[in-house]
């Protein structure tokens, strides 16, 4: 520790008393007390009317808020509920489709870029039809430990191309997200700072999900990179 | 019993009003600050962003923290205000003990951090408006609103107001033990400099932290006793200086 940093603070707050000492001095000559009640007065009715507007556009903005979980809130691990053949919460689920095939299906992938998971799962019967489930990319602010902000209905998706013998996933859409928040200062939050502070601490993101359920009796041509799929076997 | 006979209260609430109107200054000195802090924070104060292969997510945090800090700080300055030769001089225009002098000096500190304090929160929503305003992107705001929190909004107005004044009783009475005996400027400055390098104590076995001790306390009404219990503490200390510095002697 230098010399400098060890008398900071007393050097700041003498710095501060100072400041205020000076400029109430120079003040108090230059105007009247009546100009300072005027100036205090005019204060006070801006403080106000900007109280006024921020609670009531503020109350407006925020029915447009992304939702905001709780603290240590469970969550549904999607991928490996489908491992385990578990049942997803509906809420993630984007869509669930079901695709008439010709006894073959390709699979492609033409992209390079890691953003999607695909989830392959051999069904047993003779049917030739492809039940696809896709579930939403999971982008979150925060920390486990602390609510956090849930962004992952503002991810765009473009959903896989399918005829009647193949399937294309395509480029996803190339996207940026701003957000801007307010926050009251940590001094005045310690009477509910577990509650609201660090929503937006860290981030989480999960890719798409693909979920395909593809009868047996159909002859896959899979010719996706094995990066981006995982095969499910049931017992 | 004399015509010109005063009650004691009277002679007070005298005392105060000269005091808040002849310090009226002050008041636009802090109201200046808060508009100034108000229009230069509406920079972020911090910012954080992440990216995959086709997403970016930014996120610029805002904060009254500044106006807070200065305010607090704005606090710390009256208690030394009060205790400088011209407030004390200015006193000689009313016959006074110096418990009078003390008691309108609270009188005051308490009118001061009311002011300070609420003017402080809601200093704030100009940030806020102006933000809402200007900002193009999804703004989220994570404040005490009145309308949706009422609790939270006036716990934050209260936490504020005991703040400003407790430093404001803090550094009143420290100056007045400096002025009664300006060496005891040395002990001050060394306790000063050690709370803000010391994290924590040992008081009778038991390790605590000097800033947790009110800032870390959670409950609104355990803060409010020890706020309550530390304010009457330095109440009753201001007077043993003050009887060597007083007005006029009783």
């Amino acid at each position: 520790m230098t010399l400098f940093t060890a008398i900071l603070p007393v050097f700041v707050v003498l710095l501060m008393l100072l400041t205020v000492w000076g400029i109430q001095r120079t003040i108090r000559n230059r105007f009247s007390r009546k100009t300072h009640f005027i100036l205090m007065g005019a204060y006070m009715i801006l403080l106000v009317a900007a109280f006024v507007a921020a609670e009531v556009i503020g109350h407006t903005k925020e029915m447009n808020h992304p939702p905001l979980s709780s603290a240590h809130q469970e969550k549904v691990d999607v991928e490996d509920a489908i491992l385990a053949g578990k049942p997803v919460p509906e809420e993630e689920l984007i869509t669930e489709r079901i695709h008439s095939v010709d006894g073959q299906l390709s699979l492609y992938h033409p992209g390079s870029d890691y953003d999607s998971i695909f989830y392959i799962e051999r069904s047993k019967g003779n049917e030739k039809k492809v039940i696809e489930r896709i579930y939403k990319p999971e982008l979150t602010t925060g920390r486990d430990d602390f609510p956090s902000y849930d962004l992952s209905d503002y991810v765009k998706v473009n959903l896989p191309e399918w005829s009647e013998s193949e399937m294309i996933f395509p480029d996803q859409p190339n996207q940026k997200l701003s957000f801007s928040s307010y926050y009251d200062s940590i001094v005045l939050n310690q009477f509910s700072r577990n509650e609201d502070s660090d929503t937006h601490v860290g981030s989480t993101i999960r890719y798409l999900i693909v979920h395909l359920i593809i009868p047996e009796s159909i002859v896959l041509k899979n010719q996706m990179s094995p990066d981006y799929y995982i095969e499910v076997t049931r017992n | 019993m004399s015509l010109t006979h005063r009650k004691t209260s009277e002679v007070v609430r005298q005392q105060f009003w000269f005091k808040l109107k002849s310090n009226v200054a002050v008041f636009t000195v802090l109201f200046a600050l808060q508009i100034l802090l108000s229009v230069l924070m509406t920079g972020p104060s911090s910012t954080s962003g992440m990216g995959s292969a086709n997403l970016e997510l930014n996120w610029s945090t805002y904060t009254n923290d500044g106006i807070i800090t200065m305010t607090l700080f704005w606090s710390l300055a009256i208690g030394f205000l009060m205790t400088t030769s011209g407030q004390r001089n200015a006193s000689y225009l009313y016959v006074a003990s110096p418990g009078i002098e003390n008691m309108a000096n609270f009188l005051f500190f308490g009118a001061a951090s009311v002011i300070a304090g609420v003017t402080a929160i809601l200093s704030g929503s100009i940030m806020k408006v102006i933000l809402l305003l200007t900002k193009k992107e999804q703004f989220v705001s994570d404040s005490a609103n009145l309308l949706v929190s009422p609790v939270d909004f006036f716990t934050q107005l209260a936490a504020m107001i005991s703040y400003s004044f407790l430093l404001m009783i803090l550094v009143y009475t420290a100056m007045l033990f400096v002025q009664m005996n300006r060496l005891l400027i040395l002990p001050i400055i060394l306790l000063v400099y050690l709370n803000t390098r010391i994290t924590s104590f040992e008081f009778f076995g038991a390790t605590g932290n000097i800033l947790s001790f009110f800032y870390g306390e959670s409950s609104l009404w355990l803060f409010t006793i020890k706020v309550t219990a530390a304010v009457a503490l330095l109440m009753v200390l201001s007077v043993i200086p003050s009887k060597r510095i007083e007005v006029r002697q009783a």
